[in-house]
């Protein structure tokens, strides 16, 4: 097995902007070719642990007040110590489910009125699966028939 | 001293990751074609079913004992492997070696005695906490002591699936209750040998005389005993070497009995082994295909046939086309096929294969290969394919118990409710 590209999913799609914005051969080349960055790599921005990063889609309201829509692509990290203030994957009556994590109450708060926050007893034991670092919401044509 | 990391009757474990609602189920994996049970965990082995035993068989057993059962999705436990091996390569001072799916070897010769203990609970609660799969973590001068130590991980729980043997009285302790067939390297055959000479544990095996040991099995025996005696005679192997045969092969989920879907068959194996050959920057100059039936069929027939490809090529379609007109000479009408395989052999390193003067390697070729497995990468393999592979309805694997892709397909990835 060749180490190197054990890749995780998560980092597949580097892309990248090409090294050179002109053709040498013909012309002169563009003055801003020995002023290139390299180009931005979004996973880079995204991810910080690719191995231990997995995403999965958000179904549901009871974060919207967090800004976690339906729908939205959350990034969720299995190698940072969750801190309070963190929202958190936990696993609840055998599913999983995300909460905001209130550890200075030792609470799981949702993030919708409707909803309630769970009490964490000593007992009860909840092992947290991982901290969303970014939920990624799509808006193309989200304005299509709504008045504002 | 090197370390062994072995996950936990990995292929389950995997299922478990996604479905906290079944982390406390017996679970089981079934081969290609639900055909055989292939892997278990703990529970189901408490109620009595059995590794390498038909599913159908058990399966009344399975379902009376709430035990669930899966097709194996090599996708997801190829994935979790990765990262399992990155994130621990990331943490060895001196490098890994992946031995197995759920297995390598760690180097641990930069880490202090005193410390080796703490920093294989490290690895250990690493790898539950980011992955969510338990491993044990054996310690040992040798691999040979390393596997023997995996032994204590598993029957003793109170040592918390770490295990560091690093005195002799250690080992010899652990030896004289483990039976001699779990040694690492021995298998059946030469266990029923080693038993009529009353070698019956591990540690009757240590202390065979090297002159016995030579005679009875030669240099790989005396190699064993060797290392059970705590001399390192298998050296750490950490920069992984390129294969020198590929092998595409699968069962069919029905047989077949038309030269057609046994052409599409090897096309598109040929084409998976070459993307396999490419992804490590290799020719190969032969190609074999073979058929076979069932070896339980009435009329039974198994034939290989190979090629040599001049000059060498990673081209999909070159693979192919050899491989499908190996299979028009390999095919007789009234057997049902039931397998069929592509080897790619003869492998050499690309930078140092010679061109052939007759029939040069296009560069064409190759950037057209570069741009193929580019697109295949991205949006999933088969995305881009030869008309030859065909549809994959004749030969597609039964895999009616499969769970999401859950790391690897953007449509299967985990669904969380918020609620």
């Amino acid at each position: 097995m060749k180490l190197v590209s054990l890749t995780p999913a998560c980092a597949r799609t580097t892309v990248l902007l090409p090294l050179y914005l002109s053709r040498v051969a013909a012309g002169f080349p563009s003055p801003a070719d020995d002023y290139l960055d390299g180009g931005l790599d979004l996973n880079e921005h995204l991810i910080a642990h690719p191995a231990a990063t997995y995403f999965a889609r958000a179904e549901g309201d009871s974060m919207i007040e967090l800004g976690i829509f339906t729908g939205d692509l959350l990034i969720i990290d299995r190698a940072v110590q969750a801190v309070d203030g963190d929202v958190v994957v936990v696993a609840i009556d055998g599913e999983l489910t995300i909460k905001l994590l209130d550890l200075a109450h030792s609470r799981l708060l949702p993030a919708n009125k409707l909803y309630r926050p769970i009490e964490i007893s000593p007992e009860s034991q909840v092992d947290i699966e991982g901290v969303v670092i970014h939920a990624v919401h799509h808006v193309k044509g989200v304005g299509k028939g709504v008045t504002l | 001293m090197i370390g062994l990391c072995d996950m936990r009757s990995f292929y389950c474990a995997c299922e478990k990751i996604f479905r906290p609602d079944i982390r406390d189920s017996g679970v089981v994996v079934t081969s290609n074609n639900d055909g055989v049970v292939v892997a278990l965990d703990d529970r189901a082995k408490a109620v009595g079913i059995k590794k390498f035993e038909p599913y159908f068989k058990q399966r009344r057993l399975i379902e009376r004992a709430g035990v669930l059962a899966f097709s194996s999705n090599y996708e997801l436990y190829g994935e979790v492997s990765a990262r399992i091996m990155a994130t621990l390569a990331e943490l060895a001072p001196n490098g890994i070696e992946v031995y197995s799916i759920d297995e390598c070897f760690v180097d641990l010769s930069a880490v202090p005695r005193h410390e080796l203990k703490a920093f294989a609970a490290m690895l250990r609660d690493t790898i539950w906490r980011q992955q969510g799969i338990t491993m044990g973590v054996s310690i040992a001068p040798t691999k040979t002591l390393a596997k023997l130590g995996q032994c204590a991980t598993k029957l003793f729980p109170q040592i918390d699936g770490v295990c560091v043997l690093e005195h002799e009285a250690q080992w010899q302790w652990l030896a004289a209750r483990v039976n001699v067939n779990e040694t690492w390297g021995i298998g059946r055959k030469l266990t029923r040998k080693l038993r009529t000479r009353g070698i019956n544990t591990v540690a009757d095996l240590s202390e065979m005389t090297q002159a016995d040991a030579q005679a009875l099995q030669g240099i790989t025996l005396v190699r064993t005993v060797r290392e059970l005696q705590g001399e390192p005679c298998i050296d750490m192997d950490c920069q992984p070497q390129p294969k020198q045969n590929i092998i595409s092969s699968r069962s069919f989920g029905q047989k077949q009995t038309c030269l057609k879907p046994l052409q599409e068959a090897v096309s598109h194996y040929a084409v998976r082994a070459g993307s396999k050959l490419r992804a490590q920057s290799s020719l190969c100059f032969r190609l074999s295909a073979w058929l076979q039936t069932s070896a339980h069929d009435a009329k039974p027939c198994a034939d290989e046939l190979s090629a040599t490809l001049p000059g060498g090529t990673a081209d999909s379609r070159e693979l192919s086309r050899v491989a499908v007109a190996l299979v028009a000479r390999l095919y007789r009408p009234g057997y049902k096929y039931a397998k069929a395989g592509v080897m790619l052999q003869d492998i050499r390193p690309e930078q140092f294969a010679q061109q052939d003067l007759l029939s040069p390697r296009s560069e064409n070729a190759a950037r057209l290969m570069a741009v193929v497995d580019g697109v295949n990468e991205r949006f999933g393999s088969g995305a881009i394919k030869l008309a030859r592979q065909g549809g994959e309805a004749g030969f597609a694997m039964k895999r009616a118990m499969k769970s999401p892709s859950y790391l690897t397909r953007w449509r299967e990835i985990p669904r969380i409710k918020l609620g």
